[in-house]
């Protein structure tokens, strides 16, 4: 269970930056009172254009980054108070995430388990059940180096599920991934579902979310514009298309 | 503390397979004196080699068969002697490499070597030539001793008549204080520089180096505080950088030991440095002047986006570790109340007072305890720089 209340985050400019953003403020407001809720056993989606919040609001929830205001709990807490524990009950797998090169798939996972404090015998039986899943054991001893995208993907999913979370942060998951990858990717949001567990992923590809989510919320420059069921958004459709119509909630800005 | 020592452990095993960080933190530090001291030494005999089977090719202005200076010269077998008509054709073959020295004969010469006077040779030579000076003023000084035995001779005198004071020389400085002084401040100068460079390394790949690869942001998400990242990864620093100090050490002990051609005044005095003692200072010495230079390079390896940015800050930055440590080289510099509390000079001081012999107990104290404030400092200081998530996240 994720819970977004009234969410705010502002970050501090340079004058670099200033001049980037062709902004005369110091302060720039990312997040503008952002709520939602994510539900076990639903996938909940953060549809956006680029540079809308979604990442900001997945770093917020995974607490890479603190809100400016307002709260995020999960699974009950509050993530500011609780920031290590909240931490041991997410998952969280970017499109970019990158691996160790210097180390073999074993090495990564046997380390992100004890950062995640499972003991041996829990991480050889949870290891060998999602090699087996994803059929990674020919190059599990091998330099991730020199594997390909495919499987380097493989062994961040194993890594992201390899303490069993509870809750599954997905931002932009299948970004710049072949379609055979993202189709894993894809699986495993799927799975997460089945599995009762609290998923939230971010996109800017609405037939993407089409495909998979159950909730829907569309945030564009730091503001949430639709937060209800997908069923309720196909329902109230104004346009011919998904996309059209996520456009035009985009626009109507 | 389990966390740090996992964080750590994986490290150790991601920097071991690091070809870069290995050769800089090993490979080079150990080779690099033996190597360097072996060309050295290696080059100057066969130099001097040379330089002794060779003739001197000396030029002569007023190359009279009679003079007693010529005779002395053409019965030796390490000079070759050709006469030159004038001083100006003189100069310009010795400018020119064709001769190696040359001398101007003055005519009085013989008249006033009989006369019992002075007589005059002026001799040139090429300063960049280096031991041709200083063969010649061998050469003509055995003739200068033998002239002044055969008028000692000539006038009955005896040859304390010369010399109406007879000085001798007690020198109370044993080999090791004299090499410490002159030379102990070579040591520090080269264990912080590599001290410096084999912790830059790591602390770029452990810090740009996971930023760059995308793998902060999913360390960042798992159970682990930042301190705990902070300080497993800066253990790792601290290790590389000291191991490849320690290592230059070893490696320059290697060189003075096992290297053919060293003088034995230095090889017995370096060997009866490498005690318990001296490498335990060291190592007390080292360990708060390697986490101060961690606590100087994370933020920076922190606040660059690419392995090349955290390149270019860092190394300018080898040039301010080395200017202080030229201190201990300056002679004169000591260690003092107010040096001891200036970093990188401090420890530079202090080794070389510590391989003359000569260090003073509460010096060494106010050293060690100024290093470790700066450690603590530069520690809190990285502790405070990467809590910010601007700076991680730039």
């Amino acid at each position: 269970m994720i819970e977004v209340i009234g969410l705010n985050k502002e970050f501090d400019l340079s004058k670099k930056q200033m001049a980037e953003a062709g902004v005369t403020t110091k302060k720039l407001k990312v997040l503008d009172n952002v709520n939602f809720h994510c539900q076990p056993g639903r996938i909940f989606s953060l549809l956006g254009p680029n540079g809308a919040g979604k990442t900001t609001t997945l770093r917020i929830i995974a607490t890479i980054l603190s809100p400016t205001s307002g709260a995020v709990k999960v699974c009950g807490m509050d993530t500011t108070k609780n920031g290590a524990k909240t931490r041991a009950k997410i998952g969280f797998l970017t499109g970019t995430t990158g691996l160790y090169e210097r180390l073999t798939p074993d090495e990564v996972i046997r380390y992100y388990a004890r950062l995640n404090g499972i003991e041996k015998p829990e991480l050889e039986k949870r290891k060998d059940r999602l090699y087996t899943l994803l059929d990674m054991h020919d190059f599990a001893k091998k330099r991730i180096g020199k594997l390909s995208t495919g499987m380097k993907q493989k062994v961040s999913i194993v890594r992201t599920m390899i303490h069993d979370p509870e809750v599954v942060v997905f931002d932009e998951p299948t970004a710049g991934l072949d379609v055979i990858t993202a189709k894993n990717i894809i699986e495993l949001i799927r799975d997460c579902r089945e599995s009762n567990k609290t998923v939230i992923f971010s996109s800017h590809i609405m037939s993407e979310v089409d495909m998979l989510c159950d909730d829907l919320a569309i945030i564009h420059k730091g503001k949430i514009m639709f937060n209800d069921t997908m069923d309720n958004f196909r329902k109230n459709m104004q346009t011919d298309t998904l996309t059209e119509e996520f456009i035009r909630v985009v626009n109507e800005s | 503390m389990k966390n740090i020592v996992n964080i750590a452990s994986k490290e150790f095993l991601d920097t071991l397979r690091d070809r870069r960080t290995l050769i800089m933190m090993i490979v080079v530090p150990i080779l690099v004196f033996p190597l360097i001291f072996t060309l050295v030494t290696r080059l100057q005999t066969s130099i001097l080699e040379k330089e002794q089977e060779r003739p001197l090719l000396t030029g002569v202005i007023n190359h009279d068969p009679g003079n007693k200076l010529i005779v002395f010269l053409e019965k030796r077998q390490d000079v070759s002697l050709i006469a030159v008509e004038d001083s100006g054709e003189l100069e310009r073959l010795v400018r020119r490499d064709s001769l190696q020295v040359g001398l101007v004969i003055e005519q009085d010469f013989s008249r006033n070597l009989e006369a019992m006077k002075s007589a005059g040779v002026k001799v040139y030579f090429s300063a960049t030539k280096l031991t041709v000076k200083d063969r010649i003023d061998r050469i003509l000084d055995v003739f200068s001793d033998q002239m002044l035995k055969e008028r000692i001779l000539a006038k009955d005198l005896e040859e304390s008549f010369i010399h109406p004071v007879n000085i001798e020389s007690v020198n109370v400085a044993t080999p090791q204080e004299v090499l410490g002084k002159l030379a102990g401040g070579f040591l520090p100068y080269l264990f912080v520089i590599f001290c410096f460079m084999g912790a830059m390394y790591p602390a770029i790949d452990l810090f740009t180096g996971e930023k760059e690869r995308k793998t902060l942001e999913t360390l960042l998400t798992t159970p682990v505080s930042r301190f705990e990242i902070l300080v497993g990864k800066m253990v790792v620093i601290v290790t590389t950088g000291i191991v490849s100090a320690m290592l230059a050490i070893f490696g320059l002990f290697i060189a003075f030991q096992f290297i053919a051609g060293m003088p034995e005044i230095i090889t017995s005095v370096v060997a009866g440095m490498l005690t318990l003692t001296f490498v335990m200072l060291m190592l007390v010495m080292l360990l708060p002047l390697t986490i101060f230079f961690a606590g100087v390079m994370i933020p920076l390896t922190i606040y660059a986006k690419t392995f090349k940015e955290a390149q270019s800050i860092l190394t300018p930055l080898t040039f301010l570790v080395i200017i202080p440590a030229i201190f201990g080289l300056i002679p004169g510099v000591e260690l003092t109340v107010a040096t001891a509390l200036i970093p990188i000079v401090n420890i530079s001081l202090a080794t070389k007072e510590i391989v003359a012999g000569t260090i003073e107990m509460p010096l060494l104290l106010i050293t060690i305890f100024s290093l470790v404030v700066y450690a603590t400092l530069s520690v809190l200081f990285c502790v405070k720089w990467f809590g910010k998530e601007t700076n991680i996240l730039r």
